[in-house]
């Protein structure tokens, strides 16, 4: 009886022992595993986050040099050579009747001055001067006022501490952005009004547009940006990763608005 | 003796207590944890359980009364356990093994009340409650496992539930397997081995809650520490 009674208790303490040494085993076993693992994708990652990073760079490095290349051809070459055209085209009509030769001077300098103005445009889409010369805040003015005047939204923007410019790199991502998101907004959302509010806070830089339109919430960006459609949102997240950045999209408590708020790291000071 | 029965109700009284850490963090948490289940479940889980031990004595008066709030206290438990790995297992398959496997149990401890004779405890429904809580730990490992995310395993609030939940299994197992077979005295004087492998999975569940609460969407992130964004 005493020996059962023995086997029986040694039997709960081994058994017990057993049992927690095999459980305390295995949460070990499976910690370490997973480190192991995850130290090896880790590596993976960071190889492969290099390397998107560095094609990212040079496609918009490339694309950006591309883009300041047309634009100083058209606005220096274009433009001189169209002027000429229509100093010729003066001479060339003296010997004609008065009338004609007064109809024909109004039109040609007419179409040239369209002309002249539409290549100009081109090149300012290409790289904005005004983002160039004066900054972020000036250009997003810019954008906004030609968007104001055409009547049918009314766009403002106001920025609070943009003392400390970025820099011109990650201007240029940014108004990326902020034209992406805004050609989004008037082309899909058939809002009334645009507003765009910046700050700081800490060593990080804000955007927020709010927009009374359609529009969309975090899970529909993420669902568009992993979709074959939506090719603007998914240069948008390019964008947001290269300048190591956040973007927010959601629906104000209000219900009334959407806003799309960008938070982007702003590095040293620079000054214009 | 004596002196042992005062170790053993220090830790009673310990135990009683630690039941009610998960649901008061839980509590302290609430506008964050509202959307998490298992955070539900394992606050619910403790403050069910804290009053079944708490009024244990009253509860378990006579025969009968033991022996439905042993089963009642199994049935739960295995209900409250399954259910969070039920939340916490991805695969369709296992999830519906997991179901099919808990009709059976249900349907064994019905048949197990009514045609078996009650001695101290029912060893055999908490015998198969703790294989089959101990199958779907190691699948949830196993899964784990499988499919590693970017961060920290002990960063899951459900390893934190997993491990607490195992190491009280992996410690009361044999004692609540032997319980019926083993002397009163040995039985008196080893019970306080269950309490420290409870009390243990008590403090385990806090820190799953405690995780649970300090992760936070992706979105949330933004959201806190924003300057001054609004239109006017």
């Amino acid at each position: 009886m005493f020996l059962i009674q023995a086997s029986t208790t040694t039997a709960l303490f081994l058994g017990t022992i057993g049992m927690l040494v095999l459980t305390i085993g295995l949460v070990v076993f499976i910690i370490m595993h997973q480190r192991r693992v995850q130290r090896f994708q880790q590596k993976l990652q960071q190889m492969e986050i290099e390397q998107q990073k560095m094609m990212l760079n040079a496609s918009i490095k490339m694309q950006e040099e591309e883009r300041q290349r047309l634009a100083a051809d058209l606005h220096d070459d274009a433009g001189p050579l169209l002027a000429t055209a229509r100093l010729y085209l003066n001479e060339n009509l003296v010997n004609q009747d008065k009338v004609n030769q007064l109809q024909s001077i109004f039109q040609a300098r007419q179409i040239i001055d369209d002309t002249i103005q539409l290549i100009r445009n081109i090149s300012h889409d290409l790289m904005p001067p005004t983002l160039k010369n004066f900054g972020l805040e000036s250009a997003i003015n810019d954008l906004f006022q030609k968007i104001s005047g055409s009547g049918t939204v009314n766009a403002s923007q106001r920025f609070h501490d943009y003392k400390d410019r970025l820099k011109p790199e990650k201007e240029l991502l940014v108004f990326r952005i902020v034209q992406e998101l805004i050609n989004n907004i008037l082309k899909h959302s058939n809002s009334s009004f645009i507003h765009l509010t910046q700050n700081v806070h800490a060593d990080k830089f804000y955007l927020r547009i709010h927009h009374d339109g359609r529009g969309i919430i975090q899970s529909d960006f993420e669902k568009l940006n992993k979709s074959n459609i939506g090719l603007g949102l998914k240069n948008i997240g390019s964008r947001i990763r290269l300048l190591q950045g956040e973007i927010l999209f959601e629906k104000d408590i209000s219900q009334t608005y959407y806003k799309v708020t960008i938070e982007v790291p702003k590095d040293e000071p620079y000054s214009s | 003796m004596v002196k042992i029965q005062n170790i053993e109700n220090h830790f009673y009284n310990i135990l009683t207590y630690t039941y009610l850490l998960p649901p008061l963090l839980f509590l302290l948490f609430r506008n964050k944890l509202r959307q998490e289940k298992n955070g539900i479940l394992i606050a619910t889980y403790s403050l069910t359980f804290f009053f079944l031990v708490l009024f244990e004595d009253s509860i378990t008066t006579n025969s009968f009364s033991k022996r439905l709030y042993y089963q009642s206290f199994t049935f739960f438990e295995y209900l409250f356990f399954t259910g969070v790995f039920w939340f916490a297992i991805k695969n369709l398959r296992v999830r519906k093994a997991i179901l099919i496997l808990s009709l059976l149990f249900s349907t064994f401890q019905i048949i197990y009340f009514f045609t078996e004779k009650f001695k101290r405890i029912d060893s055999i429904p908490i015998g198969i409650e703790s294989i089959l809580i101990l199958i779907y730990i190691f699948y949830f490992f196993f899964e784990q496992l499988k499919e590693p995310k970017g961060k920290h395993l002990w960063e899951n609030y459900c390893f934190w539930f997993a491990t607490g939940i195992l190491i009280y299994l992996s410690g009361s197992f044999f004692i609540n397997i032997l319980a019926n077979v083993m002397e009163k005295d040995d039985i008196r004087r080893y019970w306080f081995l269950t309490y420290i492998a409870d009390i243990i999975k008590n403090i385990f569940l806090a820190i799953g809650v405690l995780v649970m609460a300090k992760q936070s969407p992706n979105d949330e992130k933004l959201k806190k520490n924003l300057p001054y964004l609004d239109m006017n």
